[in-house]
């Protein structure tokens, strides 16, 4: 719940009739203000306390966002670290008190891994196989999620998001895109799509609703490409060959935007999906289209400076 | 609102090349997921249209926005490629 992502969910789900009571656990605290949502704050890497509160709240429903992005946050490390150790602790609790009806889980759609032997925009019907360790890490998660399903015999979805960016997302590829200047392919110029942090928590709080079983791809309409986004950013593209992507990677974390592999991997050889299910299972008819978000990625307001009475008054 | 609508850049008259370049400098053209860009298409159409000559018959039967299939009765050399992109 202490993400941009967890804490919009809340604020979705604290507004419905019938959530009888909202609880939130991450080591950060929400990013707004929340009405009726309680929040525990336990880090993910005590896996015993946060094991113990879960058995003890017994919840029927669990929407699963403790997966943690490389260089989003924290270290690629401690991500996975936090990740394995949230999901573990949390799904194995909850599918141990009886209670549980429902669970979702956020994944993405860096598992179906490059589009190398298979098709561009994969469906939920592609085999994953992921590349980078994000990407295994969301496959771990899933997996995690799908075995609650047959030990309780419960639904289970998983939301598998097109990148999630946004002017207040923490997110590597938002830093890397908003650099003066941004790495691109040399060779190619690959498609990616993006989501809306708004159509994210949306759909994630009508997978509850609905009851959504099984994996569902959740992406933007539209695509753009790494050389059109830093030009619609104004920034200046920079083609990379193939073999300088590690001194690259190296010189943005210099700058302060650390390039995870899985973004390495976005650039190089793009990263879509087909949304289909999300348009007739969970409603997401007109979601926010690529360009937009990045349009909205990039739109950063302006400082206005508020002058003092005295100085107004001259 | 989406302001470059792909259907709309698919069937529009292309641009005179200065103007669709000061574009593409500025990142507002339609791309879809799976790669098609149609303003990098009606650049590139003159250069095609000099190397491959095509006849076209039952083109209206094809829409001119929406979804379409298109099947092929051999296989994909480099000519093929070409052809298509010029006929479509």
């Amino acid at each position: 719940m202490g993400g941009e992502l967890g804490t919009r969910v809340a604020q979705l789900i604290e507004a419905r009739d019938w959530a009888a009571e909202v609880v939130g656990v991450d080591f950060v605290p929400p990013r707004r203000r929340l009405r009726r949502a309680q929040f525990r704050r336990i880090d993910p890497r005590d896996g015993d306390r946060l094991a113990e509160f879960v058995e003890e709240y017994a919840p029927h429903v669990v929407a699963h966002f403790g997966v943690y992005e490389p260089a989003s946050r924290m270290t690629p490390a401690s991500a996975r670290e936090r990740t394995d150790s949230a999901t573990t602790a949390t799904l194995s609790a909850a599918a141990g008190t009886g209670a549980l009806e429902y669970v979702v889980v956020r994944s993405g759609l860096e598992v179906y891994g490059p589009p190398t032997g298979r098709v561009s925009v994969p469906d939920e019907d592609a085999v994953p196989a992921p590349t980078t360790p994000f990407g295994r890490s969301l496959l771990a998660v899933e997996a995690a999620a799908k075995g609650v399903a047959l030990r309780c015999g419960i639904p289970v979805g998983a939301l598998r998001y097109a990148p999630v960016v946004g002017s207040h997302v923490p997110s590597p590829l938002g830093r890397m895109l908003r650099l003066p200047v941004v790495p691109v392919g040399a060779l190619s110029d690959p498609p990616f799509s993006l989501l809306h942090p708004d159509d994210a928590a949306h759909t994630m709080v009508t997978a509850i609703e609905r009851r959504l079983h099984g994996p569902c791809n959740v992406v933007g309409e539209g695509a753009a490409t790494p050389w059109q986004a830093a030009r619609l950013g104004g920034r200046i593209p920079l083609p990379v060959p193939p073999g300088l992507w590690g001194a690259v990677a190296r010189a943005t974390e210099v700058a302060g935007a650390a390039l995870a592999p899985h973004v390495i991997d976005l650039i190089r050889h793009g990263c879509t999906g087909d949304g289909s299910r999300a348009r007739d299972e969970l409603g997401l008819t007109r979601p926010t289209s690529t360009q937009d978000v990045l349009r909205e990625l990039f739109d950063w307001a302006d400082v206005v400076a508020i002058a003092r009475a005295g100085e107004q008054a001259a | 609102m989406t302001v470059d609508v792909l259907d709309a850049d698919r069937i529009a008259r292309p641009e005179a090349p200065w103007a669709a370049l000061r574009r593409r400098a500025s990142g507002r053209y339609p791309v879809d997921p799976f790669g098609l860009d149609p303003q990098l298409a009606d650049l590139c159409v003159p250069l095609f249209e000099a190397a491959v000559r095509v006849r076209v018959s039952g083109g209206e039967h094809v829409p001119s926005t929406g979804p379409a299939v298109i099947v092929s009765n051999r296989g994909f050399g480099v000519a093929e490629l070409a052809a298509l992109g010029v006929a479509v």
